[in-house]
């Protein structure tokens, strides 16, 4: 029995834990996550091939494709489909939107990466992933999820803004406040002890108290 | 399997691997000199390793005989 499962149940992954090592067939051939490492990489989940939610993501995924490319960042879709139903899908995106889907996506017809990913969620489809999203960083590590439910189609201005927020907090070792966009002040970690909270108000930060300071990044 | 063609002859992408590997190189080297993202690189080094075209010599890789008869 493997780590992720105990008595039958299975250990969903968690932020700051290795992702799930898998192989995979997708519409790029066979994959292993580890194939990614070294690159930020999206990993996604849609309900169904030829929906038109799921096909307005696509459309929205491969649009952020190059923005993505730029932060070294790579993307891979699944969902519970043949492969030969993938490759109809993506090539009838392109003949009638005109958009080329550039990234690979799993076929996942016997379910072992969605359930691996807790992708599905019994209350709303057994059949069918949900809407959801892993941020998986060049080591490996699980950064950031995201689920939305099957009607609701994702916002990908808020996908590239965690891939931002996550890319600089590892370059500058600081957080980002509540809708914060690149180019706008950091939160600057509130300082572990006494000493330095008092420290923390002659540093030139701007600082609402010793645990609310913010800074400009150069 | 994404360099390997149901005949068991590589596609084009193996040609391109296979080619690029005349030369051991890592799979980085060749991601490099082909302008590939490295997860299609390192998958499709795998398929060509599995068929005998390719074989390791530590980081790098490097075509077999029978990698250079396929492309004949």
């Amino acid at each position: 029995m493997g780590e992720e499962q105990v008595e039958g149940i299975i250990r969903l992954p968690r932020l700051g834990e290795k992702a799930p090592e898998f192989e995979a067939v997708t519409t790029q051939g066979k994959l292993k996550l580890s194939d990614f490492r070294g690159s930020w990489l999206i990993l996604f989940s849609h309900p169904a091939d030829f929906t038109p939610v799921c096909t307005t993501e696509f459309i929205g995924f491969a649009e952020i494709f190059d923005e993505l490319q730029v932060r070294n960042v790579q993307l891979m879709g699944l969902s519970i489909d043949s492969v030969y139903s993938h490759i109809s899908w993506v090539r009838n995106i392109e003949e009638k939107f005109g958009i080329k889907i550039p990234f690979p996506v799993i076929a996942d017809l016997n379910k072992e990466v969605a359930s691996l990913y807790g992708m599905i969620m019994p209350g709303e489809s057994k059949t069918e992933t949900s809407r959801c999203v892993f941020v998986i960083d060049p080591d490996g590590i699980l950064r950031a999820m995201i689920y939305y439910p099957l009607t609701t189609g994702r916002n990908m201005d808020e996908i590239l803004r965690i891939i931002d927020a996550l890319q600089t907090t590892d370059k500058h070792h600081v957080a980002t406040p509540a809708n914060w966009k690149p180019g706008e002040p950091v939160i600057v970690p509130p300082p572990p002890t006494q000493e330095a909270a008092e420290e923390r108000l002659k540093q030139g930060f701007d600082c609402r108290d010793w645990y609310f300071c913010k800074k400009k990044l150069d | 399997m994404a360099c390997i063609s149901p005949d068991g002859k590589p596609t084009e992408l193996g040609k391109k691997l296979l080619g690029a590997a005349k030369d051991p190189s890592t799979p980085e080297e060749i991601a490099s000199t082909l302008i590939l993202p490295l997860f299609r690189v390192r998958s499709g080094l795998r398929d060509l390793m599995e068929v005998g075209y390719l074989k390791e010599e530590g980081e790098k890789y490097k075509i077999t005989d029978k990698g250079f008869k396929s492309l004949e």
